[in-house]
């Protein structure tokens, strides 16, 4: 039966030689044609999936299929339609940026039209003979990324890709990224540790702990979790008799700048505390619903997996 | 399309350019015989009785190789295959190399390709830069005429590919030495220390099992200069032995590695 995902990970593990175990039974899908954000804590076990995914380390235990073909039998066709990045930019810093890219078109076989094309593309049109030892880390980041895009991939495997990058170049690539996704239908798989750098672009993702992978699904799946209620906060005219009133209904309430914040509580349990504070002769300014932001929901998730 | 493994040569061909490794090439290939031609024209006076000998071009090749195959040629072939595989450690570029559609035994033949012709070039720089030595005084100085013996192509031929053969282990070992190590210096560092060993083992009888002794004892050999004891097997047959020995150890070692990049 042909596979949606453009990527599956099943059920991989990886243990160094030290014995510290990195990853715990690693089950991801990636669909095709979707911007795939893995988000993890540093030291959450990204690199190593990633890694593992390129052939980079040798998969001890579980499967990894890409394109519908098994990494271990069809490494080398499978690796002719990966572009990637790993980690720090693998440049040569006595070449120029042409001349780097040169390297790598020779083995793609690619035209050498392309090496013109995919520097525009990352912004490094005019750096001349100016050796990419000389490049800022910035240049030498989009740089990498030319490498990866050079042979047209189908699959982009970036890991943190807009490290180094000021805010202008990281929105620049963001829009890059997307741009390559819908016009070209390039699959991305981004790693980070920062949700925010790639809540705006990603369509789906998976959130890494300690090399379990603790949440996965689309990012409106991400986005129905933070709809969901986190705390209720009243602002009253004073607030120490509010707190006294409010703990006789409610246990957990507390005081935090300035308001009384509830846990999560029914809409019946808000309209009873309204009722006791009215009859309590304290006057309600302010009756709000705190919703969890995404930083919030991904805390939580991580927090979760420590458990 | 799959890249094939003259791709892959091109590709590690560029990756030379500019490198340390290439200017050694170049530098080592000159070194001797620009001393040769600095005393040439420095002390002229003995010029035109040596230009005239008929054994003039068999004098100066013996001459310039002999601090060749004593040190220059072991150190250059030392150098060349760290070089070349420091080339990818250096930029941190092991993970993409084996991220690209290349079979290991690809990667690895590529490379190690493009460090003997690297060695061939610096063979055919030492034989340009030895001609000049011997025809630049000639023209510059007036007194001092062409060398009228012929050149004795053949024997420099012959010479040039024994020599060549004599450094392949130097370059297989190195080759697969820096393989393993990120750090520059232990392939470097026990190159020296293996070089130093050869050099210690010239006087003795079994001396000829030590990989990086065969330039050495092919120069002396020829030289009949009685610095070394000349073994009774054919130290060609020893040197293609040990290539090939390492060569394919450092295959199954790169091919077995359990981390790439």
């Amino acid at each position: 039966m042909q596979s949606n995902y453009c990527l599956e990970t099943t059920d991989v593990c990886y243990q160094y030689a030290s014995g510290d175990v990195v990853l715990r039974r690693v089950n991801l899908r990636v669909p095709q044609g979707s911007i795939y954000a893995f988000l993890g804590p540093n030291g959450a076990g990204k690199t190593t999936t990633l890694r593992l995914i390129l052939g980079l380390l040798k998969v001890q235990q579980g499967q990894i299929t890409i394109f519908g073909k098994s990494l271990v039998k069809d490494r080398i066709e499978i690796l002719r339609r990966i572009g990637s990045l790993i980690e720090s930019p693998s440049l040569y810093d006595h070449l120029t940026a042409s001349e780097n890219l040169a390297v790598w078109q020779k083995i793609y076989r690619c035209s050498e039209s392309r090496i013109r094309e995919v520097l525009e593309l990352v912004g490094l049109p005019n750096t001349g003979g100016k050796r990419a030892g000389r490049f800022s880390l910035g240049m030498k980041q989009r740089l990498s990324i030319a490498v990866a895009l050079l042979h047209s991939p189908s699959l982009l495997i970036l890991d943190e890709p807009t490290n180094g990058l000021d805010p202008h170049g990281m929105i620049e690539i963001r829009e890059l990224l997307a741009t390559l996704n819908r016009e070209r239908g390039v699959t991305i798989v981004v790693s980070s540790h920062l949700l925010a750098e790639i809540e705006k672009l990603a369509t789906h993702l998976g959130i890494i702990h300690r090399g379990e992978v603790v949440f996965q699904g689309t990012m409106d799946d991400l986005r129905e979790q933070r709809q969901q209620v986190a705390a209720v906060c009243f602002s009253t005219i004073n607030d120490e008799k509010a707190l006294g009133i409010i703990s006789r209904h409610i246990p957990g309430a507390r005081r935090e700048n300035g308001k009384i914040v509830v846990p999560p509580i029914s809409d019946e349990q808000i309209a009873r505390v309204n009722q006791a504070l009215v009859e309590g002769r304290v006057d309600v300014h302010q009756i709000a619903v705190r919703r969890n932001d995404l930083e919030t929901v991904f805390m939580n998730l991580v927090a979760e997996g420590s458990r | 399309m799959t890249a094939t493994f003259w791709d892959a040569c091109e590709s590690e061909w560029l990756k030379r350019k500019r490198s340390l490794a290439s200017c050694l090439v170049v530098a080592g290939g000159f070194f001797t015989p620009t001393i040769v031609l600095v005393a040439r024209l420095v002390y002229p006076g003995k010029l035109p009785k040596i230009y005239s000998a008929a054994g003039f071009w068999n004098d100066l090749w013996t001459s310039s190789w002999e601090s060749m195959a004593i040190f220059f040629l072991p150190m250059g072939a030392i150098l060349a295959a760290s070089l070349m595989a420091q080339i990818e450690f250096k930029n941190n570029a092991w993970k993409q190399v084996h991220a690209s559609p290349l079979s290991l035994s690809t990667i690895f033949f590529s490379k190690l390709a493009v460090v003997l012709v690297m060695m061939g070039q610096f063979f055919a720089l030492f034989n340009v830069a030895i001609y000049l030595s011997a025809v630049l005084p000639a023209l510059l100085l007036r007194k001092v005429p062409y060398p009228s013996a012929p050149i004795p192509w053949a024997r420099f031929l012959k010479d040039d590919a024994l020599f060549f053969i004599d450094c392949l282990p130097i370059v297989a070992a190195q080759y697969l030495i820096s393989l393993r190590y990120r750090n520059f210096l232990v392939p470097i560092g026990a190159g020296f220390l293996i070089w130093v060993g050869a050099l210690g083992s010239l006087s003795w009888k079994f001396g000829y099992v030590v990989p990086y002794i065969y330039p050495m004892l092919n120069y002396l050999k020829n030289a009949g200069t009685g610095k070394a004891a000349i073994p009774l097997v054919n130290i060609h047959l020893w040197s293609l032995g040990y290539f090939f020995f390492f060569t394919f150890l450092g295959l199954g070692l790169f091919v077995t590695r359990r981390e790439k990049g």
